[in-house]
């Protein structure tokens, strides 16, 4: 277990690395070595005995010419000083034997009678012998005989002794260089890997490892640490967010039930309500009232969701900004009046044109008039100041409530971030507004900013937007034929949700219209041949026949092309537009349907070819 | 160029090789009681010893003043040495000088001469031929004592052999130098 641990360590690596590059280093080297000598020892004791051998060939000439032996032993002598040398012979010219030497203390050494072929030869593996002839005055004169120690065995057994000790040394120099190393490397190294333990153990992300060195190792313990302190900034975040999220949740089931109460009640207060009109009539505002609030919570709740998806898609076009300030105005003016603050407007005298989706850019602006209004006491001034900066137009909704707290203002426009939460529950809005209006002025090449001086001090929001030229003609918009929203029309209504269906249908037959109503795909189908609507309004998820297949079915019937068929679905997103308008949709409304939607659509179904100039953000 | 250093022959000739092997075969007794053979074979040793000589005398500038004059060696009596030098010299030459043989002691053989072999002569005679031998000549004798009267190489027989002595103070008188590698064989040097 413990070797085990060993071997997974990077201090047993670095050893083993170390001791084997360096065994593996010297044993090439050294056989690299033995091999080379072995070849370059002969050669040169070949060498050394044939210049030896000239030598003493050269000086013997004289001898050998003037017939005198003892000069050529007397030379021979000499090589006494060579203790290597243990043999040697002049021969004349005619291969006799003129003069041998042999060394005192290696008698058993022999001469032989005649030369032999001239080179060199290797006796008994421990001695060489060569025979070299003379040439003097462009005659052979003498051949020399020389025959010396060749010890190539004992040689390697010397270098084997070398490189085995040399071996010993350098393991010893690794040994201590490898603990050298561990101090400098592998320690550090240890550190960290024993804070990783700890920290996943723990899951204390609070933890650091200690800096020794500023080399690549030091680099890495600083990452380390950073990274430690990035996953536990993020780690807090995500369990902020995930707080934020349950809070969110809660409010929202808190939010969403709110209205139900007063529409319960309203219910209730209807059946009892007899011949009493007042009632029955407050009853159904009441109803209205919250039933308003209930789908702009939906509508914000979808908004959300195709942000965080990113499928949310601006449909641009040029737009003058008084408009899109009128809209939001429209849409904000219910809170403000209820509230009774003044509002004052100031706008640029000359028309500001922007590049622009009107229903977002409007959402921008009604989201902040309508927290304005809602953060507000009663009777509060609210103001909306529109000024030229540089090529850019900044409006600013300033109001004189309650202000923010500084603490709050970094997370102004972050999702689900509240204000005081001390305001009246039926106005408080799922905390998403702000969010929103910031998406979509970043989406609008905008900038959005919010300052407040802090509690009761008020507050200001500025969104600074690029201006573009103004468009070359502003084209009158159509008009709608009010009559042709009165004209009887027939109308086939196809959803599986019987109170739905029935409800259209009631409306519709209320505004004269000749209805029919189917609760599945199949019976829409044989309806719509047998009735021939001018318009139908499908639901997309029914049994059988889904929407999307009955649309096609009655497209590819050959029906009339100028008959408008209009998807009715819970399902908004772009996709879901597409997919529809592929099946042969003209026009696709998320429910719930607000009946003030009805005489566009109407309008559209008779003059069909004007319908996207009608309602040109629903398709 | 007049200047030769070595004096060298293209082949090894076998007749100096085979009077080696005859003279180391044989031992000579003593001069008195050589037989007829013996002499004839001591001829034949003092013959290529004479020619070997060449090879280590270094003649002084002048006297062989063409690449191609001819290197004279002049035998003066001892008809059989004449003959087998003569053998021994026929179309040879020594670094481009051809070896001419000359005989007698007129002045005409003594005037050219590189070298010359006063052959069994007696000291007052060799006295006067010494004199009268050019100035760069090598003088080469078999007369005991000789190197006092101005001879340069002077054969002896010792043991049995043919030795020679040479005498550095006449070669140096004559602006000969021998080559060391020949005082290393000399019998004796003076």
């Amino acid at each position: 277990m413990i070797l085990k641990r060993l071997k997974q360590s990077v201090r047993f690596k670095l050893l083993t690395l170390m001791l084997s590059t360096t065994l593996v280093a010297l044993l090439v080297a050294g056989a690299a070595l033995m091999v080379y000598d072995s070849i370059n020892y002969r050669e040169r004791i070949v060498a050394d005995l044939t210049t030896q051998a000239e030598i003493l060939g050269r000086s013997s000439v004289p001898a050998l010419a003037f017939d005198d032996p003892r000069a050529a032993r007397e030379n021979l002598d000499l090589l006494k000083v060579r203790p290597s040398i243990v043999a040697a012979a002049v021969y004349d010219d005619k291969g006799r034997l003129f003069a041998r030497y042999v060394r005192e203390r290696a008698p058993e050494a022999t001469v032989p009678d005649s030369p032999a072929q001239a080179g060199s030869r290797v006796l008994d593996g421990k001695h060489i012998a060569i025979f070299h002839k003379i040439v003097e005055n462009n005659r052979e004169q003498a051949t020399v005989y020389i025959q010396g120690r060749y010890e190539l065995t004992g040689r390697r057994l010397d270098y084997l002794g070398i490189l085995a000790s040399v071996t010993v040394l350098s393991m010893l120099a690794a040994l201590i260089m490898s603990a050298w190393l561990q101090r400098a490397i592998t320690i550090p190294i240890a550190d960290i890997a024993d804070t990783a333990h700890q920290v996943m153990d723990t899951r204390d992300f609070s933890l650091r490892v200690r800096k020794t060195t500023e080399d690549e190792i030091g680099y890495l313990v600083d990452a380390f640490n950073n990274m430690l302190a990035e996953i536990g900034r993020r780690a807090e975040a995500l369990l902020n967010a995930d707080r934020m999220k349950d809070q969110f949740l809660a409010m929202l089931a808190h939010e969403l039930r709110n209205p139900l109460a007063p529409i319960s009640n309203a219910l209730h207060l209807l059946e009892a309500a007899g011949n009493r009109p007042d009632v029955a009539s407050n009853a159904r505002a009441m109803m209205a009232r919250q039933l308003k609030q209930l789908v702009r919570l939906v509508d914000d709740l979808l908004d959300v969701s195709r942000i965080t998806t990113g499928k949310l898609v601006l449909h641009k076009e040029t737009l003058e900004l008084r408009k899109v300030i009128d809209n939001a105005v429209e849409i904000a003016r219910p809170v403000i009046e209820s509230r009774g603050h003044h509002l004052k407007i100031e706008v640029l005298r000359k028309p500001v044109y922007l590049d622009a989706d009107e229903t977002r850019l409007s959402q921008v602006f009604s989201n902040l008039l309508n927290n304005a209004a809602k953060y507000t006491d009663s009777g509060g001034r609210i103001e909306v100041r529109a000024t030229m900066r540089g090529g850019d137009v900044e409006v600013a909704v300033i109001d004189n409530g309650m202000g923010i707290s500084p603490d709050v203002l970094p997370n102004l426009f972050n999702m689900f971030t509240q204000g005081s939460t001390s305001i009246e529950r039926t106005q408080a809005g799922l905390g998403v507004g702000l969010a929103l209006a910031q998406h979509l002025t970043k989406m609008h090449g905008g900038v959005i900013h919010g300052y407040s001086a802090g509690l009761g001090q008020g507050s200001r929001f500025t969104v600074r937007l690029p201006v573009t030229r103004a468009p070359a003609a502003v084209p009158d918009a159509p008009q709608l034929a009010g009559a042709a929203g009165r004209a009887r029309n027939r109308i086939l209504v196809v959803d599986d949700n019987q109170d739905f269906a029935t409800s259209l249908a009631m409306i519709l037959r209320d505004m004269g219209h000749e209805v029919r109503v189917e609760h599945d795909g199949l019976a829409g189908l044989r309806a719509a041949e047998s009735f021939q609507p001018s318009l139908a309004f499908l639901d997309i998820g029914m049994p059988g026949l889904d929407g999307y297949e009955l649309a096609r079915r009655l497209r590819a019937g050959g029906w009339n092309r100028w008959t408008m068929l209009v998807a009715v679905t819970g399902w908004g997103q772009d996709t879901d537009r597409t997919r529809a308008r592929e099946a042969g949709f003209d026009y696709h409304i998320v429910k719930p349907l607000d009946p003030s939607q009805l005489p566009a659509i109407l309008n559209a179904a008779v003059h069909k070819k004007d319908m996207r100039d009608a309602l040109p953000d629903q398709v | 160029m007049s200047m030769v250093r070595r004096i060298a022959f293209a082949t090894a000739t076998s007749a100096s090789a085979a009077v080696l092997f005859v003279v180391m075969l044989c031992t000579l007794p003593k001069a008195h009681s050589q037989t007829e053979a013996e002499r004839a074979l001591e001829h034949r040793v003092k013959a290529a010893y004479l020619y070997r000589f060449t090879e280590f005398v270094t003649w002084p500038e002048g006297s062989l003043a063409r690449p191609d004059a001819p290197l004279v060696i002049t035998v003066v009596g001892r008809e059989a040495v004449a003959e087998e030098l003569r053998a021994i010299a026929a179309g040879r030459s020594v670094a481009g000088h051809p070896l001419e043989l000359r005989r007698g002691s007129d002045p005409d053989a003594l005037r050219s001469a590189h070298m010359i072999f006063f052959a069994d002569t007696d000291r007052t005679r060799l006295r006067e031929l010494v004199r009268s031998a050019p100035r760069t000549a090598v003088i080469v004798t078999e007369t005991e004592g000789a190197l006092t009267l101005g001879s340069i190489i002077n054969f002896v027989v010792v043991d049995g052999r043919v030795r020679f002595e040479i005498s550095l103070e006449a070669a140096e008188k004559r602006n000969l130098r021998l080559s060391s590698r020949l005082l290393a064989v000399a019998h004796a040097v003076r």
